[in-house]
């Protein structure tokens, strides 16, 4: 919050929100956060002048403190005993509590339950406001007082709360009910006499006599009890509300090799963690290995991946094969890696909002169809999996959503039911492709757009993420066509003209490129992206000055954007116009941009390396280079190899291609 | 038994790859416009490794706040200093230098003669200000000094053995050489005379030298508090769930697990998963002249209605009743939509209100889901336009884009343009007015036509009706977070919001609003529920904190922190905010506030449910 802006078109703080991922992080790992903290209780002490206005916190002494996550809170008299009672739900367990109050002598009071006409006022009088005149004797000057107290009938206040519609009045030393007046939200206006403290009333609208409610036939003999909270289990299923083809990722063989997880089978398969140290997991192996006709009986295959070793972890990979060679499982085995594992955990992770790491044993289940059926938290028995392959019902959002459940209930069915749950299906698969595509797997994202699109035809986002995905295959033609649908559905759109723009820019076809990035720019003038893109056309149009006023434009509209000055380095290393070259900023640009990225972002170590390059600095320029190298993905080492060879022989050729 | 993979191995590298996801969704699709500029960036590579991040964000020493840094040392000697009130034998001289200084010097921690000001048979209430003699302010010198006035301070708590001590620093100022602390001190114990608590305001003055174990100069007491209750036989409120609804096959398995564990079973989707939103609604919907109650659940597990028996005991029959439902629900209503004389429900859901009939005191049919700002948080009910039929209100928190990605991005707060102190990209609040003819139920968005759609983008939690202006209409606070409440005053079923013109805008992270005449003048007062955090007071009033803010946006930051507000109605026109001289500020991180007389004076007392997030570690309240 030290880091809020203080109006809105201060921009974005990008420190504020790191610190806001960091703290979301710290939450989402389940850890406490405000938590442990007692409810409180501050005792109006109005009746004695010597508290001048100032509440007890009588926190403790009332018995109210429990240290739970509190979230509604209601007041009611329960038993009818003559004092007001509370329920209480909290976030964590017990999930709700019923405080009785024991008030030794709870007659001090009057209630009312107010009953409207039914026409000019709704029955339960929400809105009428209960007057009562109490009169007491005054003790010093001994003659009668009288005090006034007022309450109105409300529904819902608090915080997610609806208390009891009674109104309840404590009398404390006050000795009799003078008067009772109503006034009902109409304007009518009641006066009743005669009532007696102790004594549950209910008040009709129109009625000349306020009626005595019976007391209750049993009394209410509760006893305190605290509640015993069951020790915390981690062992959990979960079973995801949307069909997701998973993806096909890659573990180790036994031999080191690197294997893809084929889904396309028409098998199931089962994804089982283990480790050679923990006695669950191996426990769970040798029951798989039992039952194995039954599973493939059930046309599923396991593959038992390892992961000794990993971090610090300092098991030897011997003991895998150790334990796989004496027990002789009878199927798959191999070894993740922490890419995998990281991958897994996050598509554990995408499905709640409580992502502490995965235990060992953990398993993902994937039906003969490649969806995700279930993800299981600790051992899981052949029973459960068989049951849940039984009963996997891809095509029915309604059934999902009640496997998908911790109990049985039903849901609230009406007309907007299946468009709702269809809704939240595409948000899921949005969320999902764009994992998809953030690891490379841009052909199972494309998938899912065409699966998204199939549900909503009209999606212009839809086809924007399925042309940016198609332009990231190299797929141009059907990538364009994807946009221009995409404008064809929202022609205001910044962002399909964004893409359709930096296709054509690809492609060079710059005119067009020209005009769809800047009408991308007038329909955004702020957009990063969009400055950057019409910058690096410019560039390609031979138009420096122009190029390098969008990227200090870029600069400016967020100073944390690594790309702004990666592509404003890469000009000032690079540029065939010589006026334009300036080594010495370049490599000041290129270390803001690499320190952005955290010096592990490859594009912007290549470029870092080329400005120094330009300057001359052959050994700093080799050294990057090869720090470049090291972080880049395989597709485009070659071409970062190739310039490092270059700087070793000292030779800088402004013109070689950026690396992509 | 399970067993984890080895902490700060694999883990690591888990965290920092999902915060990179997280990142790169903040910035739209993967790769958005990077990949076509002359050299690809990805949009988002964290460096450093996150986990190992927010261990440091956590810690106060890396976050350039000096203050904090000591506040956090100075914590610690005062949880070593209540281990030594709980347990007075522990007590070691040596232990003692450790944290006072031979120049040590206080006066009596437990005050001589305290005044009795408020007596009955329930609570007794003692203060004492300190007027203490330059005599008395010296009384305890030296280490051994803090020793006797420890033993002193507890001796009223003499026999007790769950003493608990809890120390909340909520303002840290350097003076020269030395610092000077303050912070509320909480004691409490069942003792042989009944139950005692004690709340008190220490100054501490602490030498500068060591910013890892600071020692004390001098204590002094500034306020003192204590209250008994001579009930021998338990506290006032005593937790009779058990006896209640624990013969329910739900109770168990539903309702004695918290939603830590249900997160790891249940998919979810949409925002406030993490926060758990299980509202209550209390009604009697059989007729029978007993209390009943409705108990909203989240996402994948079905609500909760228990019928209350003659006895006292309530039977669960949701799935009887037919409101087992298991959509994300957040809060309810048992109230009369028809005029039929019998309690019909009201649900508020992700997506929307549902209205269900009751059907002869035996179930409850559904009639209508009236699509509002999906993202319902509180619902409040009355007949605003005075036609004799009960119309609805709907608290809505984020706006309808932004639910599924909201939380996931880190919160309201993550949102590129929010203005912390005053925010108004929130979703949208509904009136939905009644319009039941015969047997066909509608309810009919009624809120820009009503003027309710003036300040409507905020991030609302919960709103109640009241009339405030004794004018004999309904008039509307609404409690917001991130910024200002509203107050709208009802003009002939027009609304105006008038909250900052009547000083009740209380800009801060309204999560609650009750009403009531707590001063019996005859006019009702607000009390609404935010967040107290130490760690806000002291870090807000720090010199260098926004230091180059205008005036107006550090005060409203400063008031972000301080707690609850009890605003006082003065005669219908304006309210006045006497949350510090009633006291009743501090309720932590504050959800569900109610008002209501616990002890049958006649007077309301306030009631505070609070607390965000409890894990598994110890992590204390803010």
């Amino acid at each position: 919050m030290s880091r809020s802006p203080e109006d809105e078109a201060a921009g974005h703080n990008q420190q504020r929100n790191q610190a806001n991922l960091l703290l979301n992080q710290m939450m989402l790992e389940g850890r406490s956060f405000s938590g442990h903290e007692r409810n409180c209780a501050y005792l109006n002490c109005g009746s004695s002048p010597e508290a001048r206005g100032r509440f007890a916190n009588v926190s403790a002494v009332s018995g109210i403190d429990f240290p739970d996550d509190g979230r509604a809170l209601v007041t009611t008299d329960w038993d009818q005993d003559g004092d007001l009672d509370i329920w209480i739900a909290n976030r964590n367990a017990p999930r709700i509590r019923f405080l009785q109050n024991q008030l030794s002598e709870p007659q001090r009071f009057v209630s009312f339950q107010l009953v409207g006409n039914g026409t000019t006022v709704n029955l339960d009088a929400i809105g009428a406001r209960v007057e009562v005149e109490f009169e007491s004797e005054h003790e010093t000057q001994e003659k009668t007082e009288t005090v006034t107290r007022r309450q109105s009938v409300r529904a819902g206040e608090g915080f997610l709360s609806q208390n009891s519609k009674r109104l309840h009045f404590g009398a404390g030393p006050l000795e009799r009910i003078e008067r009772v007046t109503v006034y009902w939200p109409d304007g009518e206006r009641q006066q009743f006499g005669s009532l007696e403290i102790g004594r549950h009333y209910q008040v009709t609208q129109g009625s000349k006599r306020a009626v005595v409610l019976p007391p209750r036939s049993h009394d209410a003999t509760l006893t305190a009890n605290l509640q015993k909270v069951p020790e915390a289990d981690q062992q959990a299923a979960l079973h995801p509300l949307s069909p997701l083809a998973f993806p096909p990722l890659t573990y180790r063989t036994l031999d080191g090799d690197r294997q893809r997880i084929a889904t396309e089978g028409n098998r199931a398969i089962l994804i089982n963690l283990w480790a050679s140290w923990c006695q669950p997991c191996l426990k769970e192996l040798v029951a798989f290995a039992k039952q194995d006709e039954v599973l493939q009986d059930a046309g599923l295959d396991v593959i038992a991946l390892n992961v000794d070793g990993l971090g610090e972890d300092e098991t030897p990979p011997e003991a895998a094969t150790a334990f796989a060679d004496r027990v002789q499982l009878p199927f798959t085995l191999g070894r993740a890696d922490a890419t995998l594992l990281d991958q897994l955990q996050q598509l554990h992770d995408m499905h709640t909002t409580l992502r502490p790491p995965l235990p060992l044993p953990t398993s993902f289940l994937i039906g003969p169809t490649g969806d995700l059926i279930a993800i299981y938290k600790g051992p899981v028995t052949v029973e459960t999996i068989l049951t849940d392959l039984k009963e996997a019902n891809p095509s029915d959002r309604e059934e999902r959503f009640r496997r998908a459940a911790g109990l049985p209930g039903r849901l609230l069915r009406y007309d907007g039911l299946a468009k709702a749950l269809e809704a939240s299906e595409v948000e899921r698969r949005f969320q999902y492709a764009d994992w998809l595509q953030t690891h490379g797997f841009i052909a199972n994202a494309i998938k899912q757009y065409s699966e998204i699109l199939q549900l909503d035809p009209d999606s212009a986002k839809a086809q924007i993420d399925l042309g940016s995905a198609l332009l990231a295959t190299g797929g141009l033609e059907k990538a364009e066509a994807a946009l221009k649908k995409a404008i064809e559905i929202e022609p205001k759109s910044s962002r399909a003209h964004l893409r359709l723009g930096s296709l054509y820019l690809k492609r060079g076809q710059r005119e067009l490129a020209l005009e769809h990035l800047q009408k991308a720019e007038k329909l955004s003038p702020e957009d990063v992206s969009i400055v950057n893109n019409l910058g690096t056309l410019y560039d390609q149009m031979g138009q420096y000055q122009r190029a390098i006023e969008q990227f200090d434009r870029a600069i400016a509209l967020m100073p944390g954007e690594a790309g702004s000055y990666n592509n404003l380095a890469w000009l000032r290393a690079t540029c065939p116009d010589g006026a334009f070259r300036d080594a010495a900023q370049a490599v000041q640009l290129a270390r803001k941009a690499c320190q952005l990225t955290g010096w592990n972002d490859f594009s912007t170590l290549d470029t870092l390396a080329t400005a120094y390059a330009a300057q001359g600095n052959w050994s700093e320029a080799v050294k990057w280079q090869q720090k470049a190298i090291e972080f880049a993905p395989p597709p485009q080492q070659a071409d970062l190899k190739r310039r490092l060879e270059a700087f070793k022989q000292k030779s800088f050729a402004p013109q070689f291609p950026p690396s992509e | 038994m399970l067993m984890r993979l080895h902490p700060h191995t694999v883990t690591l590298i888990v965290v920092a790859l999902s915060i990179l996801g997280t990142s790169c969704k903040q910035s739209g699709a993967p790769g958005e416009g990077m990949q076509s500029t002359t050299n690809q960036t990805p949009s988002a590579a964290i460096a450093a490794d996150p986990h190992n991040l927010w261990q440091r964000f956590d810690d106060p020493s890396l976050d350039g706040w000096s203050s904090e840094v000591f506040a956090a040392a100075a914590a610690a000697q005062f949880k070593q200093l209540g281990k030594w009130i709980e347990k007075p034998d522990t007590m070691k001289p040596a232990e003692l230098t450790e944290l006072a200084l031979p120049s040590f010097r206080c006066g009596p921690l437990l005050p001589t003669s305290p005044e009795t000001v408020f007596d009955s048979a329930e609570f007794e209430v003692q203060r004492a200000l300190t007027t203490e003699s330059t005599a008395d302010a010296t009384r305890f010198a030296g280490p051994e000094g803090l020793g006797d006035a420890i033993r002193q301070l507890g001796r009223g708590f003499m026999g007790a053995n769950d003493l608990r001590s809890k120390f909340k620093i909520f303002k840290v100022r350097p003076q020269g050489d030395t610092i000077a602390t303050e912070q509320y001190v909480e004691l409490s114990a069942k003792v042989s005379e009944g139950f005692l608590e004690q709340h008190a305001t220490w100054r501490a003055v602490w030498e500068r030298k060591s910013s890892t174990a600071p020692k004390l100069l001098s204590l002094q007491l500034i306020e003192f508090e204590q209250t008994r209750s001579p009930r021998v036989e338990g506290t006032l409120f005593a937790d009779s769930t058990e006896a209640v609804i624990g013969h329910n096959s739900s109770y168990e398995p539903q309702l004695l697990r918290g939603m830590n564990h249900w997160l790891l079973r249940i998919p979810n989707s949409g925002s406030l998963a993490n926060f758990g939103h299980p509202g209550l609604a209390v009604g009697d919907v059989n007729g029978d002249g007993l209390e009943d109650l409705y108990v909203c659940q989240e996402q994948g597990l079905p609500n909760r209605l228990l019928l209350q028996n003659v006895d006292g005991t309530a039977n669960e029959v949701s799935a009887k009743w037919g409101v087992d439902w298991l959509q994300n629900s957040r809060s309810a209503l048992l109230v009369d939509l028809d005029n039929d004389g019998d309690q019909d429900l009201v649900l508020g859901m992700l997506g929307g209100i549902a209205v269900a009939s009751n059907e002869n005191e035996k179930a409850f049919q559904l009639r209508q889901v009236i699509p509002t700002g999906r993202d319902v948080t509180s619902l409040t009910a009355t007949d605003f336009d005075q036609d004799g039929d009960l119309d609805l209100y709907a608290a809505v928190y984020y706006a309808d884009d932004v639910i599924f990605s909201a939380d996931e991005a880190g919160g309201p707060a993550s949102a590129q343009n929010l203005v912390y102190h005053d925010a108004n990209i929130g979703g949208r609040n509904a009136l939905l007015r009644n319009e039941i003819a015969a047997d066909t139920w509608n309810f009919v968005d009624a809120t820009e036509e009503s003027g309710l759609d003036m300040n409507n983008h905020r991030y609302s939690l919960a709103a109640a009706w009241e009339d405030f202006d004794n004018d004999g209409d309904p008039d509307l606070y609404v409690a917001n977070d991130y910024g200002r409440d509203s107050l709208y005053e009802n003009n002939d079923g027009q609304f105006q919001d008038i909250g900052a013109a009547a000083g009740a805008e209380d800009a801060a992270s309204g999560m609650s609003v009750a009403w009531g005449d707590l001063d019996h003048d005859g006019w009702m007062d607000a009390y609404v529920g935010n967040m107290w955090s130490s760690a806000g007071n002291r870090i807000t009033f720090q010199p260098e904190f926004k230091a180059d803010a205008q005036g107006e946006v550090k005060n409203r930051l400063q008031r972000f922190a301080r707690g609850n507000t009890l605003l006082q109605n003065n005669g219908g026109k304006t309210f006045r905010d006497i949350s510090g001289p009633a006291g009743v500020a501090m309720g932590r991180w504050a959800w569900s506030s109610q008002l209501a007389d616990i002890n049958n004076d006649g007077w309301k007392d306030i009631l505070i449910a609070n607390g965000y997030l409890t894990g598994n570690d110890s992590g204390g309240d803010l």
